[in-house]
């Protein structure tokens, strides 16, 4: 008796299951079927503007699949181009934001409970205001008569105003400025867990502080690095914000040109294909991660 | 901190001292506060070449800030430590002749057994084949061979014991520092690594210093134990000397357990003592003279074991007393008596089972009588 109910129920476990589950089916897998079928079909004067991938002839359901899409993105340099320029400038912006983050996630979690949280606080403070804000910002303070500019022709540095704004330097500075608490927070909660007298031991058996970091703390955190890692990488590829704003005209990436294939030319099969393509190189990234985290698992 | 800077450190050039007997680890009025706790106060040791010291003390007393201060990890505040002759002032915990074994073992749980092993040998830059020879040894000293390639999660705590222990003692310290070396094992296994370790560690004739909080630990592994209480050296001596006579309350109290009279020194003769007790009826007869004074307050102390009960009145009045059995803890090995004195005080007894199947069977609320030797009491002053 008592061990039919939970049939006739759905059991608590189920229901909390299937919200993560619900979630991913109807606002990641349903969007991308659609963008993917999206990506089959050819540009078309019609709202919505492509062609249906299904249609009657002469009683008969025929199933058109379009790859025109996805040869053309191969023949035209421009997305190569700007696929690899993405990466390179999400794989630089994400070493750049360990470089920095580590140190900083180091330092938090070493030290005492209130300065901690109040440090926590402090990194995480920016995000309480519009991400959009913020990127704007940054053109008042770098834009040739802004805030850095002006500041340095006062003191007498330079003589002219720098072309700070609209160049990769620009695009660089607000991806890592955005992404640093992305690295910070998955850091530091690897390194506060980490058993300091590892550290002691490492110590006592003759290693320097500086070998101790490298062959304990280092290899211990691993997990921590891969994690911030990823999610600011896999962001930054995508990334359409920062360098429609901050980026110049040569400033290439995956995420503006998508943009312009949506909404500037309207094609939205081309757009499409470039969107199931970026998730393709995301992909490799995010199976790297997810065996690490399965080994870790295991041990 | 300029003067530390020109202190040189020792080096080949700049040999030690020859090594003497007793002193080979020396601590000199070493004192540690933080801010204004004092942690370790004014402490004089000296450990000798090859000896299993053990620093017995409740927590907090200090033992571990000392253990630190030996490992490098903490600088004394005031004072200065020797090994083997060599002021270890201002020396880090990486140039230190000094290694431990954690309580925790803190073995690296990204590294095999055998990397644990050769963590500190690699450190030293000595040869791989030289580093390989040197770990098959250590792991086979401690039985661990057949685990070399395992990783930590994957022994049992005995094991990772036993790794622990080959890993402080693959570099060959001066002196071996041991941080609770059995708090982490239950108490089957903990009985049978006590005599393991020690036997490993006379083996390789290490100086070895060992803190802990467990005094049957202190006792059966060291040749000689320091009692520490509030960052003070209360008493130093053998195992032995430590139980039979204490010199203070605290060490009585704090080594095993033992019957505390307090009262008034009423006959102080060179060769006998008698003293008043408020608690007790009779007086207590003392047979040795006591550096003392008519009239001193001083409290004598008794072990449980050394106390016997009887339910006829014994022939010497002195050293005994009337009571009724208030509670017995049957402990299979022994029977522990708690014997309610007239005026409430309460006197433990220990009664050795072999001898309570000849006696007549004593039991709760039975009227007893119990005494002791002159020669078993201990007189205290402070």
């Amino acid at each position: 008796m008592r061990r039919q109910l939970p049939l006739a129920l759905p059991s608590g476990r189920i229901i909390l299951i299937s919200i993560p589950f619900l979630w991913f089916v109807f606002f990641l897998f349903i969007p991308f079927a659609i963008v993917f079928k999206i990506s089959f079909s050819e540009i078309a004067t019609a709202i919505p503007p492509y062609t249906k991938l299904l249609s009657t002839i002469n009683d008969t359901i025929q199933l058109t699949l379009s790859l025109g899409n996805y040869i053309f993105l191969f023949t035209d340099s421009l997305y190569a181009t700007a696929y690899l320029n993405s990466i390179k400038i999400a794989f630089f912006s994400t070493l750049l934001c360990l470089l920095i983050g580590y140190p900083m996630a180091y330092a938090i979690a070493r030290t005492e409970s209130p300065t901690r949280n109040l440090l926590l606080m402090l990194v995480v403070l920016p995000s309480w205001t519009s991400f959009l804000i913020r990127v704007y910002a940054w053109i008042g303070i770098l834009k040739n008569n802004g805030l850095l500019n002006n500041l340095l022709l006062s003191l007498g540095i330079i003589n002219e105003p720098l072309q700070l704004l609209h160049t990769n330097f620009s695009v660089y500075l607000g991806i890592v400025y955005a992404y640093l608490p992305f690295m910070i927070l998955p850091l530091y909660a690897n390194l506060v867990k980490l058993d300091y007298s590892l550290l002691d031991a490492a110590s006592d058996l003759g290693a320097r502080p500086w070998k101790s970091f490298l062959t304990i703390t280092l290899p211990l955190s691993l997990a921590g690095i891969i994690s911030g890692s990823m999610l600011v990488f896999i962001p930054v590829v995508g990334e359409f914000v920062i360098p429609d704003l901050l980026g110049g005209p040569d400033t290439l990436m995956i995420g503006k040109v998508l943009w312009q294939e949506f909404f500037n030319n309207r094609d939205w099969p081309v757009a499409s294909a470039v969107a199931v393509i970026m998730l393709l190189l995301l992909i490799v990234p995010i199976l790297l991660f997810n065996r690490h985290q399965n080994k870790q698992l295991q041990g | 901190m300029a003067e530390k800077m020109t202190e040189k450190p020792p080096t080949a050039t700049n040999p030690a001292k020859p090594p003497s007997q007793d002193g080979y680890v020396r601590l000199q009025q070493v004192t540690k506060t933080f801010d204004k706790f004092v942690a370790v106060d004014s402490v004089d040791l000296k450990i000798k070449k090859g000896e299993i010291f053990g620093l017995l003390g409740s927590s907090g007393c200090g033992k571990s800030t000392l253990l630190h201060m030996l490992a490098g990890f903490e600088e004394p505040t005031e004072g200065k430590i020797f090994i083997d002759g060599v002021d270890m002032t201002g020396i880090p915990p990486y140039l230190r002749p000094v290694n431990m074994m954690f309580q925790s073992y803190a073995l690296f749980p990204h590294m095999t057994v055998e990397q644990n092993v050769a963590f500190g040998l690699k450190q030293d830059k000595l040869p791989k084949d030289e580093v390989s020879k040197r770990v098959e040894k250590m792991l086979n000293m401690v039985h661990m061979e057949a685990y070399a390639k395992r990783k930590p999660h994957q022994l049992s705590g005995g094991q990772r014991q036993r790794v622990a222990l080959a890993r402080s003692l693959a570099k060959q310290p001066k002196l071996l520092l041991l941080d609770e070396p059995m708090g982490a094992l239950d108490k089957k296994l903990r009985e049978q690594m006590q005599l393991e370790v020690v036997s490993i560690l006379e083996s390789v004739g290490v100086t070895c210093l060992m803190v802990t909080h467990d005094q049957e630990e202190a006792m059966t592994m060291t040749s000689r134990i320091g009692i520490m209480h509030k960052g003070r050296i209360l008493q130093i001596g053998e195992p032995k000397e430590v139980y039979e006579t204490p010199n203070s309350r605290f060490t009585a109290e704090f080594i095993g357990s033992v019957n505390m009279f307090e009262g008034i020194i009423v006959e102080d003769e060179p060769e006998y003592v008698m003293i008043n007790c408020k608690s007790l009826e009779n007086p207590i007869f003392i047979d040795h003279g006591v550096t003392s004074e008519l009239g001193m307050q001083v409290w004598v102390a008794v072990r449980p074991e050394k106390i016997s009960l009887s339910k006829e009145p014994p022939e010497v009045k002195t050293n005994s007393a009337k009571g009724v059995v208030k509670d017995i803890a049957y402990l299979g090995s022994h029977s522990i008596y708690h014997v309610g004195l007239p005026n409430g005080k309460l006197v433990i007894a220990n009664v050795y089972n072999i001898d309570r199947a000849n006696k007549l069977e004593i039991t709760w609320n039975d009227e007893v009588y119990v005494s002791w030797e002159p020669a078993s009491a201990v007189v205290l002053i402070v």
